[in-house]
């Protein structure tokens, strides 16, 4: 299993280590590491495992923050990746974001949380509110608390109920004195739109997302007006199997507070709510842009925060852009984004200018792709809708709140 | 107000709320560690301050330093009443037990009494600890433990002491193993499938053969899958699989038998190979490779790990072991079992249970029903962006062994510009894998936009991909072929091909596939060599032109109008035959020597 994790920081410094077992990993597997990262770049940068002479170490790479997890016995890679996307998950619940300062400053509470979910090598308690009981986050108030009386103790010395019940992912005496449910669904649109500007593939990856603060063990019961639009479908732990399999209802007893309940892909769609139409013709050394954003279908909310980012290609030696709506902004990797907030009611946005080609080049041979993101809030694009959310045992007040929003995910359009 | 004293209000305030949130926090400790007298703080009366002390402590240990030198001290606050000390001390202390082994036996005392504690966190810290110390003098005493928490009515505790056990089987005493791998089959019948999880994975490590204690418990194992944890899921997936193909052999109608038979044609072979011919309602089916068949049984009767590490003639000598048995998954129950409770945990959402179930099906379950496995694999592409890589190299496998089950979702492979270089690749080979005539021509608009993309490893690697999917269907060839000589004209007319320039890839990757095109039917390509003849004036890069020197040569034979050109041809490259690298002198001596030399 697991022998030991490391986090480092963006320049490659280790901000923490965890040794699980009682082979030490020397650090300078660090060091081995960092050096490929170096000399190798983004291909070595992005692979999950690795081989090194001594150890396998397993990596991901958030916000800045590497993690990595060494080993030198036989074991399932995915369990090590999926474990370390858990660490990531949990210390940025708890620290709020992930990113060094945050952790040093809180580094105790990384350890205790390291020591709990993972025992000897083998992950032992990776599920949020068992976790959250027995260590607390910090927050403002604890930490005033903590310095006006001097005791900086944030470990639980009661046991959580939730690890001796059949329901482990929930806290057993919760109490709230409003019971309230929202589910969200929350989308993100997958496009790939070719040079010919043909929609080659137009798919919904979403997300429901529900925050419960209801008191006691509620029981409940969530279904889809349409369930059969549903492509591929994952489940939370909570969700009982059968009743799924038999009339697509989702069954279950939720964890406290926000958690993802499942993830699914909607196929097939026809047409995008905005169009991108990029153009490049080049002659003679130089090559001219024009891309031009508009609404094609209009989904009957706003769109907002639409921004394109595209990377020139090592070719071009300089670019000069303008746009007659929002901002143009090339940094120094060449990377040149384009916000555009909202499309306005009077003028298609649109963005145009030079580029010069490298000495000897007379045409642009290679093109870049357009990533594109936006926001519509209040709609959920794939179509998927909520029939009804069912509570056993109802109490006097209870409040739903459904919501939706669809972003953009792997949005591309090529030039 | 006035300018100045607004600039430092701000400062002020800017300074109070950065104040503010490093109030309460660690990093004092983790920045200046040294500033206080660590070992008086441990002395102290206040919990309060031993805390201060502990956590300084914690602070250089994260950082790498070596802080034993206060073990003494920190030993004698194990029996503190606070619990936030005694975490403290335990953390320490299992960083430090290894070295000061004598001290650490100090607290023994204080750990046995804590297992009597009416808190089971105290309890389960403690038998943690215990085991932790890992020292060949106490095993005896943590063993009593273990078995006695291995019975505690609190769930934690007993999942305390699953855990706790693979770290008294490493010291490896051979007189406490019989009894360690009682508590194991004590722990695997628990009821509570928190325990179960963590018996799983103390079975893996200590025990990983003793199918006994699998098979008192199988059906009860199978039915509390779904409900254990994921982390356990994982482990005792691959457990029960490894169990299932000890016992009973390989599943028949799966789809690992029919890649492991043979054609019973192949009588030519090596007399020494038996082959094992199943009877089949007494009428012979299929035989098969038993070598080949033992092989793959064994290794998952042993395990990877265990298989990989032993050395070859240890191989030879476990082949007593009979692993060329077959079983059907029609009337075997406890592989319908097995597959029925994996079934729903293809929905999980850890990816390593997806993949471990994933697996299970591949191996056990008939080939009509293995699709069930493609949607659930295909969308951790999408969900779970760390796996990617991994499932894609799985992936991999299964479409060449099974194309079939892949090719209606062809579209989910596409590249993505978000995908990283390796992710690139491995999509490709899929593609040129599953590709059908159906599809070939979306895919081939996508590999047309590929190689307009700026990486021109990824274009080359599309060049590779036209010409795989070229070899597989034939049918396609003359329009790769076409499109293939347009690239290569295109990419000449750009001025700058240099050796080692990604360029050159790209017109090198073009040729090759070419090349490889050609071999299949060289008589139908004829136009095509001398067309890339013709251009061998334009092409520099001598990786090039080497081989279109070869194919003249190869194929000098081929069709009517290359033998009559052969004369031209050899003319040309002996006038350019001085400027050449070496290899291209090497290819043109090969090829001159080819020709029929009727004409000279």
């Amino acid at each position: 299993m697991l022998q030991c994790i490391f986090l480092l920081a963006d320049n490659g410094a280790v901000i923490l280590e965890k040794q699980l077992t009682g082979h030490r990993v020397d650090r300078s597997i660090c060091d081995w590491f960092w050096d490929h990262v170096i000399s190798q770049g983004d291909s070595f940068k992005s692979m999950p495992v690795i081989a090194s002479p001594t150890h396998y170490i397993f990596q991901i790479v958030r916000a800045g923050i590497t993690f990595l997890a060494c080993t030198q016995v036989e074991m399932p890679p995915l369990m090590g990746i999926e474990f370390l996307c858990r660490v990531a998950d949990i210390l940025s619940d708890y620290l709020g974001e992930l990113n060094e300062d945050l952790i040093k400053d809180n580094f105790v509470i990384v350890y205790e949380l390291l020591d709990e979910m993972i025992d000897n090598g083998f992950p032992l308690t990776t599920e949020p509110n068992i976790l959250r009981e027995m260590i607390a986050p910090p927050n403002i108030v604890s930490k005033m608390l903590s310095v006006v009386t001097g005791n900086s103790s944030n470990v639980s010395d009661i046991l959580p109920g939730a690890t001796a019940s059949c329901v482990p992912w929930r806290p057993t005496d919760v109490k709230y004195a409003n019971n309230e449910v929202y589910v969200d669904l929350v989308e993100e649109m997958d496009a790939i739109i070719n040079r010919d500007g043909v929609l080659v593939k137009c798919e919904i990856y979403g997300e429901v997302q529900v925050n419960c603060l209801l008191s006691g063990l509620p029981d409940l019961t969530l279904s889809f007006a349409n369930p059969s639009i549903l492509h591929d479908v994952r489940f939370h732990p909570c969700v009982r199997f059968r009743p799924w399999e038999s009339h697509q209802i989702l069954s279950f007893v939720p964890p406290d507070g926000q958690f993802k309940l499942m993830s699914y892909r909607v196929k097939k769609l026809k047409s995008t709510p905005i169009y991108v139409k990029p153009q490049l013709t080049s002659d003679a050394g130089t090559c001219r842009i024009s891309v031009m954003v508009g609404i094609r279908n209009d989904p009957g909310k706003t769109i907002d925060s639409i921004i394109l980012q595209f990377q020139l290609p090592p070719c071009i030696l300089s670019a000069d852009l303008t746009s007659n709506h929002g901002t143009v902004n090339v940094l120094s990797n060449k990377i040149c984004t384009w916000s555009i907030g909202r499309i306005p009611k009077d003028k298609a946005p649109s963005l145009s200018g030079t580029m010069v080609l490298e000495t000897g080049l007379e045409t642009l041979r290679v093109f870049p792709t357009f990533q594109v993101e936006f926001r519509i809030m209040g709609v959920a694009l794939s179509g998927l809708q909520i029939d009804k959310l069912d509570l056993q045992n109802v109490p006097n007040r209870l409040y739903k709140g459904f919501r939706a929003v669809t972003r953009a995910g792997e949005y591309e359009v090529r030039s | 107000m006035f300018p100045q004293f607004a600039g430092t209000s701000e400062t002020l305030s800017k300074a109070a709320s950065s104040l503010v949130f490093r109030i309460g926090t660690d990093a004092h400790l983790y920045d200046d560690p040294e500033d206080v007298n660590i070992g008086a703080l441990l002395e102290s009366r206040f919990d309060s301050e031993k805390c201060e002390a502990l956590k300084r402590l914690l602070a250089l240990i994260a950082q790498g330093f070596d802080v034993s030198n206060f073990f003494p001290q920190v030993v004698k606050n194990v029996a503190s009443q606070s619990l936030e000390v005694k975490k403290l001390v335990y953390l320490y202390l299992l960083h430090y037990a290894e070295k000061r082994p004598n001290e650490a036996l100090l607290s023994i005392n204080c750990f046995q009494k804590d297992l009597g504690d009416p808190n089971p966190l105290v309890r389960a810290w403690a038998l943690r600890a215990m085991a932790g110390i890992r020292l060949h003098v106490i095993s005896p005493l943590v063993l009593v433990a273990v078995g006695k928490c291995a019975r505690d009515p609190s769930v934690f505790v007993r999942k305390c002491a699953a855990n706790a056990l693979p770290k008294l089987h490493e010291l490896r005493q051979e007189e406490i193993t019989s009894a360690i791998e009682e508590i194991v089959g004590i722990l695997l019948n628990d009821r509570s499938p928190g325990v179960v999880g963590a018996a799983a994975a103390a079975f893996a490590s200590i025990c990983p053969n003793n199918f006994t204690l699998i098979g008192r418990n199988y059906r009860n194992l199978c039915q509390i899958l779904p409900d254990v944890e994921e982390w356990g899921q994982i482990l005792l997936i691959e457990i029960l699989l490894r169990y299932v193909v000890a016992s009973h052999g390989l599943v028949k109608e799966s789809i690992m038998s029919s890649l492991l038979c043979i054609e019973s044609s192949h009588s030519e072979k090596d007399v020494f190979d038996v082959n094992v011919a199943l009877e089949d309602n007494g009428i012979p089916s299929r035989t098969y490779d038993s070598e080949l068949v033992n092989l793959v049984s064994r290794s998952y009767i042993e395990g990877l790990g265990e298989y990989l590490t032993r050395s070859s003639d240890t191989n030879a000598r476990l082949s007593d072991l009979n692993g060329a048995r077959f079983t059907s998954g029609q009337t075997n129950d406890d592989v319908k079992l097995l597959l029925q409770c994996t079934s729903p945990l293809l929905w999980s959402h850890n990816s390593a249970v997806v993949l471990a179930a994933a697996g299970v099906h591949w191996i056990m379950s008939p080939k009509e029903d293995i699709k069930r496995i493609v949607k659930p694999l295909l969308f951790i592409l999408r969900s779970s962006g760390a796996s990617k890589y991994v499932v894609l190299c799985n992936i991999q496998v299964f479409a060449k062994a099974l194309p079939h089950l892949f090719v209606p979702h062809y579209e989910d492979f596409f590249v993505s510009s978000s995908d990283s270089y390796q992710s690139k690749a491995l999509k490709l080979e899929i593609l040129s894998s599953i590709v059908t005539e159906s599809s070939i021509s979306s895919v081939f608009k996508e590999f047309q936009d590929y190689i307009r993309d700026p990486d021109r490893r990824f274009a080359a690697d599309t060049v590779a991909a036209i010409g795989l999917c070229a070899r597989r269907l034939p049918k396609m060839a003359n329009t790769c072929v076409e499109g293939l000589l347009a690239l290569i004209r295109q990419e000449l007319l750009t001025s700058d091909i240099e050796s080692g320039n990604g360029e050159a890839d790209v017109l090198i990757q073009s040729i090759i596939s070419i090349k490889s095109i050609i071999k299949q039917d060289p008589s139908c390509h004829e136009k095509v060599i001398i067309q890339l003849f013709r251009s061998l004036d334009s092409i520099k890069v001598p990786e090039a032109r080497v081989m279109i020197i070869w194919m003249v040569g190869e194929y000098s034979s081929v069709g009517v109008k290359i033998p009559r050109m052969l004369t031209t041809v050899l003319k040309y490259l002996a006038w350019c035959f001085k400027s050449e690298a070496v290899e291209t002198k090497l290819q043109i001596l090969n090829t001159t020597i080819k020709c029929p030399c009727f004409h000279i």
